[in-house]
């Protein structure tokens, strides 16, 4: 027991660390990027490892929620609306965006906690289209198609809203690491894998499951909000469909089994495509050959990387030899 | 009067063009259990590559329309055999394939073609009809070859061998195996078949309305809407509910305006949904 | 009485799966409820535990009317369950398998886990050294950092028993324990549900094995979903209902 004690030990101290790292890294990157053009894409990157990460937080309990965008979207309204028609200051906007999100992301969820995958997809995926479809009609109010314009900034300097932003993800994230890796995680975990047993030592599915989606929807909702306030606009686009399906992506390639994997994910999708900006119209192609290249070869996603090699690294030494790895990553 | 008229032939045409959609994507789902979210671009991809013959290369439309479909039938068996068969219906795995698959293509039709909107010209110059009701004759001849294809599907999935066996793999697909099925040549015909219904609605499309670079995704999301409610593993609710959604975007149009018909015919999908998520068709 | 269940009846449209049953445990007896396959014993369980919605009749656990009730709220109310065709949470350690099903008891509110506060630590400190305990009463402490779905057969249903032990259940509804299980096996599960109710909890046994009579204080016969016959082992074993509704192919006298 002791050993097994030892090299949990280790592996949480060089996690932190590497997280520590990271973490100073990134602190210390506006003095180093010359053009706040790479400032302005961080930001938008820090957005969507919140976005991403609930998304996949969400999931454990065995909900592919594919309304994610739409919560963005909810958020990113009620800051706007408050903003620019009542002039509220973002103080109270965004806690409204996060907060609004949750109570319409939770309501909403009721009819569809009790479908099974597949079908909790689609009727997610319809709830988003819904959704986006309201903000489209409100007219003048919202903006329709082309969205509100005029909400009200939070900084006047890029620098400002980076390090806030870096701010609002790092805590966002503690949430949703603590969310996962306590009795909770473990409930929704229990709820993913058999409905029936859980039901049997006293777990109710269904609240389990919204409490999931009001969880994720919060941190979705605030990040909208924020969304919202830095560039200024509410735009159906930045939430639709289309929004949502690079949100999954983001996760399927950075890997769905691992926290990190959302965040693997926007720096292979997000930013590494960045160094690539001179294929311009070209780019698309790059995103569908990076999918590819993780479908035939890392079905896992990237996080999935150093456990397939470990397990061909120990298919070659012993033989068929069962790895019980008692905590996920 | 005549607007009235109008709207009926409105709702007629889309409600073919749906279902044929709609089967076509059923088909792919139904027999390998795989939603392809590349059916939008196929749909797209086959009317522009339609236009591209009949307006650049200048083809006849009798001539590019067959040759459209068959390509994309071809498509079709080739993205069975290579993207989907490896992954066996892992849907994660065929997600990220689609959706590469379906920004391969739509950005080769953007880049190539460009994002104005444009339209296939005639098949058949001018309009039939009687009296002062008249209406295109290129949207008669879309109808007559629609339906013809569409009872030849019901016919060859009802009545011959090779529907008989995908109605079995549709139903258990181990069970159908143990019958010595062969599952590999279904799932080639089924993926031909689908894809080429997507281009033969892509066409109709291109000739009766017009061709724009969003007309994938608007039209996967009505596929989506189709047969979801119709319910996974039904044929026949195809048309009901294509004739439904035929309904609400022909008419709604003629007394909404443009972002309601959205927002409308979703709650309604929706609240179908909830009363019913299973589909209202379909075997589970 | 314990659990007092009259007039039990489900219908699956025209047919009648089980019918007019009646059914008493009292408290800190083991009660048999046999019958032939198909006879409707796994059928009453999932009446009595709310996971299929009872046609007509009453539950009463404790003198409290659980017929409509849900089965998470009817496991709150302290009754645990195995199931027959044994589900799990395949994913999960058998240490995690049996950590998780002690939701109940400790409680720890969602305030208290999230904060990590000394009462959430407390009660996980209790819940592991618990799981540890019916880990060893059931015999799996050797696999306890095994997945679940890796377990072989016998051992695995021996932790549907520690997941329904984690409960802390008054009555324990044991569904087919013993099938499927080899001799060995068998003599191990039977002297570990009479050490069960040995600490104070109740057990109601639905078993095909007719094994399972030298163990049982009362049997219940069931056939066709109509009771046919209760009474102690003795009686039941020479009742020529039984033996004919047995067809006598399962047992040797």
């Amino acid at each position: 027991m002791n050993s097994a004690n030892k090299t949990t030990r280790t592996r949480q101290w060089t996690g932190i660390g590497g997280v520590g790292l990271i973490l100073v890294v990134l602190a210390l990157l506006p003095l180093l990027l010359a053009h706040s053009y790479y400032i302005h894409i961080l930001i938008l990157a820090f957005i969507y490892v919140v976005v991403s990460s609930s998304f996949r937080t969400i999931s454990i309990s065995g909900q592919f929620n594919i309304a994610q965008g739409a919560y963005m979207g909810i958020g990113g309204y009620a800051a706007g609306l408050c903003s620019v028609w009542l002039h509220w200051s973002p103080w109270l906007t965004i806690p409204l965006g996060a907060v609004a999100a949750t109570v319409v992301g939770s309501v909403l969820a009721f009819p569809f906690a009790r479908l099974r995958t597949i079908y909790y997809a689609m009727g997610t995926l319809f709830l988003g289209y819904v959704v986006i479809n309201m903000f489209t009609v409100g007219g003048k109010l919202t903006g329709s198609s082309i969205g509100l314009a005029g909400v009200h900034p939070l900084f006047s300097s890029k620098t400002q809203y980076y390090y806030v932003f870096l701010g609002f993800m790092i805590v966002s994230l503690a949430c949703l690491y603590r969310f996962e890796f306590s009795r909770i995680g473990t409930t929704l975990k229990a709820v993913a894998q058999s409905h029936q047993v859980a039901a049997s030592v006293g777990i109710n599915e269904r609240r389990v499951r919204i409490l999931a989606v009001a969880f994720g929807s919060f941190f979705t909702g605030l990040m909208g909000a924020l969304y919202c306030h830095y560039t200024g606009v509410a735009s159906p686009a930045s939430f639709g469909l289309a929004a949502t399906l690079w949100i999954i992506m983001y996760v399927l390639v950075g890997g769905i089994n691992s926290f990190w994997g959302p965040s693997i994910g926007i720096v292979i999708l997000m930013i590494v495509p960045e160094f690539f900006r001179d294929l311009k119209g070209y780019l698309p192609y790059l995103w569908a050959v990076i999918l590819l290249i993780i479908a035939f070869t890392l079905p896992d996603g990237i996080a999935g990387l150093p456990k397939l090699i470990m397990g061909r690294i120990s298919n070659r030494r012993g033989k068929g030899e069962v790895k019980a790895d008692a905590s996920g990553d | 009067m005549e607007t009235v008229i109008h709207t009926v032939i409105n709702v007629i045409l889309l409600s073919v063009v749906y279902i044929i959609m709609g089967m076509g994507f059923a088909f792919i789902l139904n027999l390998l259990g795989i939603f392809n979210l590349a059916h939008g671009a196929i749909f797209m991809a086959s009317s522009y590559g339609c236009y591209l013959l009949v307006a650049r290369i200048h083809f006849p439309g009798f001539v590019a329309f067959p040759l459209t479909v068959l390509v994309a039938a071809a498509v079709g068996v080739v993205v069975e055999r290579f993207l989907f068969r490896p992954f066996k219906g892992d849907f994660n795995r065929t997600m990220m394939v689609c959706i590469a698959l379906s920004t391969i293509i739509v950005t080769s039709f953007n880049l190539t073609l460009g994002t104005k909107v444009l339209a296939i010209p005639s098949f058949i110059e001018g309009t039939t009809g009687v009296g002062p009701y008249r209406v295109q004759s290129d949207a008669i001849l879309a109808f007559c070859l629609g339906i013809v294809l569409l009872v030849g599907i019901i016919v060859f999935v009802g009545h011959s061998r090779w529907g008989a066996q995908m109605q079995a793999v549709t139903q258990n697909r181990e069970g159908a195996a143990l019958q010595g099925i062969r599952f590999s040549q279904i799932a080639a015909i089924a993926c031909a078949v689908g894809f080429g219904l997507a281009a033969v609605a892509g066409v109709f499309m291109g000739t009766l309305y017009n061709l724009t670079p969003f007309m994938g995704d608007i039209t996967l999301i009505k596929v989506l809407m189709l047969v979801i409610l119709a319910g996974v593993g039904s044929f026949n609710g195809i048309f009901y509910v294509g004739g439904l959604l035929g309904v609400l975007y022909g008419a709604l149009p003629m007394v909404l305006r443009g972002g309601w018909v959205d927002a409308i015919a979703s709650v309604m999908v929706l609240a179908l949904l909830v009363i019913r998520p299973q589909g209202f068709f379909g075997h589970e | 009485m314990l659990l007092e269940i009259s007039g039990l009846t489900k219908r699956f449209g025209g047919l009648k799966a089980v019918s007019d049953f009646d059914i008493g445990v009292a408290e800190g007896e083991i009660v048999g409820l046999i019958g032939p396959n198909g006879a409707g014993k796994s059928t009453v369980f999932n009446l009595i535990t709310g996971v299929l919605p009872v046609t007509s009749g009453t539950v009463m656990f404790r003198d409290k009317d659980i017929t409509r009730s849900q089965p998470d709220q009817v496991a709150k109310l302290g009754i645990g369950r195995t199931f027959q065709l044994n589900p799990l949470f395949p994913d999960f350690t058998v240490l995690q398998n049996v950590t998780s099903s002690f939701h109940l008891h400790p409680h720890s509110s969602l305030v208290d886990i999230f904060f990590n506060t000394r009462k959430y630590r407390r009660n996980e400190a209790f819940v592991q050294e618990k799981a540890h305990e019916v880990l060893g009463l059931v015999g799996l402490s050797k696999v306890a950092n095994e997945l679940a779905k890796n377990l072989a057969h016998g051992h695995q249903k021996m932790l549907g028993v520690a997941r329904a032990l984690a409960t802390k259940p008054t009555l324990l509804l044991l569904d087919e324990p013993l099938a499927g299980m080899n001799p060995s096996e068998i003599q191990y599960s039977l002297d570990a549900i009479r050490g069960m109710r040995d600490s104070g909890i109740t057990v109601l046994i639905v078993e095909h094995n007719m094994q399972i009579l030298t163990l049982c204080d009362r049997v219940v016969v069931i056939s066709f979903g109509e009771k046919i016959c209760e009474g102690l082992p003795s009686e039941v074993r020479a009742n020529s209902e039984v033996i004919s509704a047995y067809f006598g192919a399962d047992y040797v006298c």
